[in-house]
């Protein structure tokens, strides 16, 4: 019997197909996100069907997550990145406390008990200071791609201070610091530092351990270091960081799957 | 409050190192009444700091039109103080301005001929400064604007005897008041709202007689359980009735104890029945009222909708549908809804709808009017009463009082999870949730979310949905735990 989980998310759809009886992940994909999500969701979804040998009757049940999760009519059931994403990297670390997942669109410190269970989560508010989002902006006015920005970031022996706490305002101190001949890779590094310091101010108090840090923006080079500065803890990058939501997703549906055979 | 001779003596001690220096001169007080006077300028000037606390409402039979309680109580027993060399009055409050006015006999004379005010023109009045605070920290100019403001307060010291601090003088005095205040804030954590309150008090040297040395923070915490608790209620109470004397020349009818005590059993009566309606509404599964109609029920125990008759008729006939409902087991949400706590009230009632439709049901709420729901002492003087209410209120205590009586009515009505909802512009908001959150979640254990919720457009709403959503969820996993 076969499961998916979708996870509709602000930057990009990422689908993984399990094999409930096995409990492993078949195949995964992603692709960027675009104007009509359900449209991309579902061409995606087939695509993989396809190069699985598989049929939509194949599958028993879809489990969707994300920003655009709402929106896939052929999904069964919705459930929210927050459950998704501890699933996803309870699967590949088992003994996870704390989930700190930076996202396109937010920002998230998830808390897990003993068991595994969500205990607590924290998200951003409305802003974009913490969150993917803002390092795309920053990337762009420095005229590099993300993960360019994350081997900049590396370079640095003096990272920029970035004070601002509002991705607007933040901008503005970017390109004071451009007209003041400070070098870009010290900007990137002190960019990555401030979007740390703003999870690290999210997070509140002390995180359990272990902390795995997850979602699109951990592939960034140098990011898990400045997590790592400004928690003053040890911080794992989860295996496929961009995927646990789908396999968190993809996870439940088979839980599911199992409870009611 | 009673003194022991240690601490006396250690007290004198540390008010003889500030002024030893200064040989001859002897230690004049300086009257003092916000803060934002720092008292260390005063000392390192000479002078005795004190800020002066009115610890009882003012006996006179003059009249202070548009002055409150506590400005008239300050501004007799600052002119009836003995050896004060000057009283300085921060513009905080437009009552305080008044107060420095009529200190100082710049003002027309009140209901006559004020004592101070012909004190002052015979030279027997200590001199009024009024020291002007700027209203915001935020810009060089402001803080330019409060040191000239100090300079200037320099200035009166120095003419009154003092000396002006060289720098390292300057310096010897902050970093005594520095570590002084390090000792009081690790005190603090220890201490109770009201416990800290005396703390703080004491340190900036409040008192009605400057005359009494100052005691330190660890006494103040254990010589505030038997301070006098009257002296609050009384400057209340005073208010109270000047209100209603107010209302009685407004209304022409007369406000007596009688009509007073017949107002307060009404008001009781629909507090009561809210209670009622509350735990109902709260605790019954499947939930017997929606969030908005329960909402606007708790509201009527804060304006009646201008008819207190109407409001107890409308509850009674709410209480009965809503009893009905729970007998029959019926209800307007689905069985098994997760019981959410509701922090604050929303600038958009539609965040209620979205939280329904998440799967969540309000199961308590503290939508900062508590106060109203509480019933009314009848069983003493009336103004006393509602004195004691307002008094009583968690929104007029520190933050950390009304986080336990959230804590509170939490564990009472059994919640599982909670919705802090910050007020768009209130700047409190962000200091006192995450303080409130953080009490919750080492409390009791249980899953907090904090929103700020602007009004609701189709913008925002997924992102609000979805951290509905997942508090519902995480609530809904840990019953299985």
């Amino acid at each position: 019997m076969i499961c998916a989980g979708i996870d509709a998310g602000s930057r990009a759809i990422k689908i993984v197909l399990m094999d409930v009886v096995q409990g492993r992940a078949l195949a995964a994909d992603m692709v960027d996100q675009a104007t009509d999500q359900a449209a991309h969701a579902r061409q995606l979804f087939d695509r993989l069907l396809d190069d699985s040998g598989l049929a939509i009757d194949d599958v028993g049940f879809i489990v969707a997550t994300g920003y655009a999760r709402h929106l896939l009519a052929f999904a069964h059931k919705t459930v929210t990145e927050i459950t998704c994403h501890a699933r996803g990297v309870r699967q590949h670390v088992p003994e996870v406390r704390s989930v700190i997942e930076i996202g396109g669109q937010d920002s998230k410190v998830i808390r897990l008990d003993e068991q595994g269970r969500v205990e607590d989560f924290t998200m951003n508010d409305r802003c974009a200071a913490g969150t993917g989002c803002f390092l795309e902006l920053v990337a762009r006015r420095l005229d590099v791609d993300l993960q360019r920005l994350g081997a900049m970031a590396a370079r640095s022996a003096a990272p920029a201070t970035i004070s601002s706490m509002c991705a607007v305002f933040a901008e503005t101190e970017i390109i004071g610091l451009l007209a003041s001949g400070q070098a870009a890779d010290d900007i990137a590094a002190g960019v990555q530092r401030a979007v740390a310091r703003r999870v690290a101010a999210m997070a509140g108090r002390a995180l359990r351990q272990p902390i795995v840090f997850t979602g699109g923006v951990a592939r960034a080079h140098g990011m898990a270091d400045a997590l790592r500065h400004a928690l003053d803890a040890p911080v794992h990058i989860c295996a496929q960081p961009q995927m646990t939501g789908a396999l968190g997703a993809a996870l439940l549906a088979a839980e599911h799957l199992r409870a009611n055979a | 409050m009673p003194r022991s001779g240690t601490r006396q003596a250690a007290a004198l001690r540390t008010k003889q190192r500030f002024v030893s220096d200064f040989g001859a001169i002897p230690v004049q007080t300086i009257l003092y009444n916000s803060v934002y006077i720092p008292p260390e300028w005063i000392v390192a000037h000479g002078f005795a700091p004190c800020r002066l606390t009115p610890q009882a409402p003012a006996q006179t039979t003059r009249s202070y039109d548009g002055c409150c309680s506590w400005a008239r109580a300050f501004v007799e027993q600052a002119s009836t103080s003995k050896s004060v060399a000057a009283v300085v009055v921060a513009t905080i409050c437009d009552q305080m301005r008044r107060a420095s006015e009529w200190l100082s006999g710049d003002a027309p004379a009140p209901g006559g001929a004020p004592e101070c005010a012909a004190a002052s023109a015979a030279g027997s009045c200590p001199p009024v400064m009024l020291l002007h605070v700027p209203a915001t920290w935020q810009t060089a100019a402001a803080q330019r604007y409060y040191r000239d403001e100090l300079c200037r307060l320099g200035d009166l010291l120095a003419r009154l005897g003092g000396v002006a601090p060289n720098p390292g003088r300057l310096a010897q005095v902050m970093l005594d008041y520095e570590q002084r205040r390090e000792a009081l804030r690790n005190g603090l954590n220890d201490m109770s709202g009201r416990q800290g309150a005396a703390a703080m008090a004491d340190f900036h040297g409040d008192r009605n007689d400057h005359n009494e040395p100052p005691i330190t923070a660890a006494a103040a915490k254990a010589a505030c359980e038997s301070a006098p608790t009257d002296v609050p209620l009384a400057l209340l109470g005073d208010e109270l009735r000047r209100i209603a004397q107010a209302l009685e020349h407004l209304s022409g009818q007369r406000l007596d104890e009688p009509r007073l005590r017949q107002a307060i059993a009404r008001a009781n009566a629909v507090r009561r029945t809210l209670a009622e309606l509350r735990r109902l509404a709260y605790t019954a599964d499947p939930c017997p009222l929606p969030a908005l109609e329960m909402l606007i029920a708790e509201m009527l125990a804060i304006h009646f909708c201008s008819d207190q008759a109407e409001a107890l008729a409308v509850l009674h006939d709410l209480l009965a549908e809503v009893r009905r409902r729970v007998r029959a087991g019926v209800g307007v949400l689905a069985k098994g809804a997760v019981r959410v706590f509701w922090v604050n009230p929303v600038a958009d009632l539609q965040v209620m709808n979205l939280l329904e439709q998440a799967g969540g049901r309000i199961g308590g709420a503290d939508y900062m009017f508590c106060h109203a729901l509480e019933e009314i002492p009848q069983d003493i003087e009336p103004f006393e009463a509602l004195a004691r209410m307002a008094l009583g209120d968690p929104m007029v205590g520190p933050a950390t009082d009304r986080g336990r009586h959230i804590c509170r009515q939490i564990q009472t009505f059994a919640s599982e999870a909670v919705v802090i909802s910050r007020i768009l512009g209130a700047s409190h908001c962000p200091f006192e949730g995450d303080l409130i959150g953080r009490m919750i979640r080492e409390e009791l254990g249980l899953p907090v979310l904090e929103i700020e919720v602007p009004p609701v457009s189709d913008g925002v709403r997924p992102a609000l949905t979805m951290r509905l959503e997942a508090l519902v969820e995480t609530a809904r996993a840990r019953r299985s735990s």
